[in-house]
């Protein structure tokens, strides 16, 4: 582990240290991204308690990005981990454990043709949410966990711009959930758990609303590597019976390593 | 300056805005927590027990007539310790083990399941002068032959206590060659349903229909869901088929009532003792707005001949240990068992 923690930070410090590249609109790239960040949560969930429990925690992402003229394409894994509180009694809190995590593929067609200036797509992406919370207040339904699977509309726009004499990338990305698939069991039950009954069925906007909008400015290095700060925001309501609302924050610190092309072409070759 | 340029200088400041305005936009998405003021928790609970407790109607209680009572006393001046103290009366008229509330400084419950009742079980009297030191501890279960080998005795104290397969495997084979087994689950409150199939599972050779639960899903009094069926099959590396008696009290609750009523469908098994404690509904819970939680019945497990276990299960045989045998220093209840394998 210590090993992997020195190679990343030894690849890190090489590529901040070199100058950065112009920020030139990119005509076919892909990287693989490794993020790290901190989350911020607040969460109701009327099936288990009335109150609001907000946190923070630590969150972890890696997935997969190409860009070219015509697609924007993106693959992201990510996992998280909130203890969260709520703060309605003096002298003492109650608390709870969130573990998020997800699995989401958009894939986007540039809508305006290839400009310098920015970079517009427009798509679908297919994604997979869990949201586990374990209560520590509670006495039987201690844990409860929602997942919502299904497919969205996303869009993307980037834009190359120079701030303190550096060429940097903004971008943003919204994804909007139009139909999804709900497991979000009803826990009854002894001392371990058991769910007697599963509330589950298709929900569609905008009785599932799950937006997910992220902020981002990227810092070109040296090889096409870049290193990422991600704003993310992301809220989730949904109205079935025990509405669950719940609101993230997540400040999110990426790198991307180039994947070249040619490189992979040769592998594949051998 | 030209556009280009006002645009650079505006974004960083723009996006760093926009992100603080959305910082604050959770606050105004979800829901606020209700206010938390004694009148307000005294109604939460109220209505929480009123849309989803499951036993208002099976226990002739009249809901509305409790909350005339009681809601006269609430006042928003009241500090904690005397609300608690009105809503735990409140609750108690339940007569429901399951329903508790929780504060930090104190939980409600209902005794009275057992406390009215007599004990039916020493525990130093079965440890002294039937188990005499040579019992074995399987996990959580306490072993010992009686009766000159012939009898098997199991002691299960919690159902909180967990057993493993190769635990209940153990056992079943060591008493292979017995006459009977005799299953004390005496003043076992409880635990884990997950238990409750293992054990079962080792004592039937087919599948069998132990009871039907439902979950209260509405306001209304029979607002009640699909009813589940549960079923157990046999498991293990051998089923026991031969006569099993399990030793029951007053004390006997939630799980091990559940436990009592699926193994009732065995043919080959008595109860003997006392009725059992009850707490015949899966517990859930909830908080109050000042965070104070609260547990409750959510659903109803009636048997497959529909006896509704919220009250406990009958004993096949009634027996409850007398004096007179306590004083010699035996266990009636036993006794009444071994005489029945006999």
């Amino acid at each position: 582990m210590t090993k992997i923690i020195l190679f990343y930070i030894s690849l890190m410090l090489t590529s901040v240290s070199a100058k950065a590249q112009e920020a030139q609109p990119i005509m076919r790239e892909r990287a693989f991204t490794f993020g790290i960040g901190g989350t911020w949560q607040l969460r109701k969930d009327n099936l288990f308690s009335p109150l609001q429990y907000e946190g923070i925690g630590g969150e972890l992402h890696l997935g997969y990005e190409g860009i070219s003229e015509r697609w924007f394409k993106q693959l992201d894994v990510w996992g998280s981990f909130n203890q969260s509180k709520t703060y309605v009694t003096k002298g003492y809190n109650y608390s709870a454990y969130l573990f998020r995590g997800g699995i989401s593929y958009a894939a986007m067609h540039r809508v305006m043709a290839h400009n310098k200036r920015f970079s517009w797509f427009v798509g679908g992406a297919v994604f997979s949410h869990g949201n586990g919370q374990y209560y520590l207040a509670s006495v039987n339904n201690v844990l409860s966990y929602d997942l919502p699977t299904g497919i969205a509309a996303a869009t993307y726009l980037q834009k190359p711009f120079r701030f303190w004499r550096r060429n940097l990338i903004a971008s943003t990305q919204f994804t909007l959930p139009l139909v999804a698939y709900n497991l979000r069991p009803t826990y009854i039950g002894f001392s371990n758990e058991d769910f007697l009954k599963t509330q589950t069925g298709v929900v569609a906007f905008p009785k599932l609303l799950l937006f997910d909008w992220r902020w981002s400015v990227e810092l070109p290095l040296s090889n096409n590597n870049k290193i990422r700060l991600t704003y993310r925001w992301e809220y989730l309501d949904d109205k079935q019976k025990g509405r669950l609302q719940s609101g993230t924050q997540t400040l999110l610190f990426q790198t991307l390593f180039n994947m070249p092309y040619r490189s992979l072409s040769k592998t594949s070759k051998s | 300056m030209n556009k280009k340029a006002v645009f650079n200088k505006l974004l960083p400041p723009s996006v760093f805005l926009l992100i603080l305005l959305l910082t604050s936009c959770e606050r105004l998405l979800v829901e606020p927590n209700p206010t938390n003021t004694p009148t307000n928790n005294f109604n939460h609970l109220w209505q929480t027990i009123n849309d989803k407790y499951t036993f208002l109607d099976f226990k002739k209680i009249n809901w509305d007539s409790v909350k005339n009572v009681w809601q006269p006393r609430v006042k928003d001046t009241m500090n904690d310790a005397t609300l608690f103290r009105v809503l735990d009366s409140m609750l108690y008229t339940l007569k429901d083990g399951h329903v508790n509330l929780y504060a930090s400084f104190n939980l409600s419950r209902n005794w009275e399941w057992y406390l009215n009742y007599p004990d039916n079980y020493d525990p130093y009297l079965v440890e002294r002068n039937y188990l005499k030191g040579v019992q074995r501890y399987t996990g959580a279960l306490i072993n010992s032959f009686m009766d000159s080998n012939r009898i098997g005795y199991i002691r299960y104290g919690s159902f909180s206590s967990n057993i493993s397969d190769f635990d209940i495997d153990v056992v079943i084979n060591r008493f292979k060659d017995t006459k009977g087994i005799i299953i004390d689950v005496r003043s076992n409150g409880g635990g884990a349903i997950d238990n409750i199939d293992k054990l079962v599972s080792r004592f039937t050779k087919t599948k069998v229909l132990v009871w039907r639960e439902s979950e209260k899903s509405g306001a209304g009094k029979n607002d009640f869901s699909t009813t589940k069926e549960k079923y157990i099959e046999p498991a293990g590396l051998a089923q026991y088929t031969k006569p099993v008696i399990i030793l029951t009290n007053r004390r006997c609750y939630s799980a091990t009532t559940f436990f009592v009523a699926a193994m009732l469908n065995l043919s080959h098994v008595k109860v003997i003792g006392d009725q059992t404690g009850g707490g015949g509904g899966a517990p859930s819970s909830t908080q109050l707005p000042n965070g104070w939680v609260l547990r409750y019945s959510a659903t109803r497990t009636l048997m497959p001949n529909g006896l509704n276990i919220e009250n406990g299960t009958p004993p096949t045989i009634k027996q409850d240990m007398l004096k007179a045998d306590s004083d010699k220093g035996i266990d009636s209840i036993i006794e009444r068992a071994l005489k029945e394998l006999k």
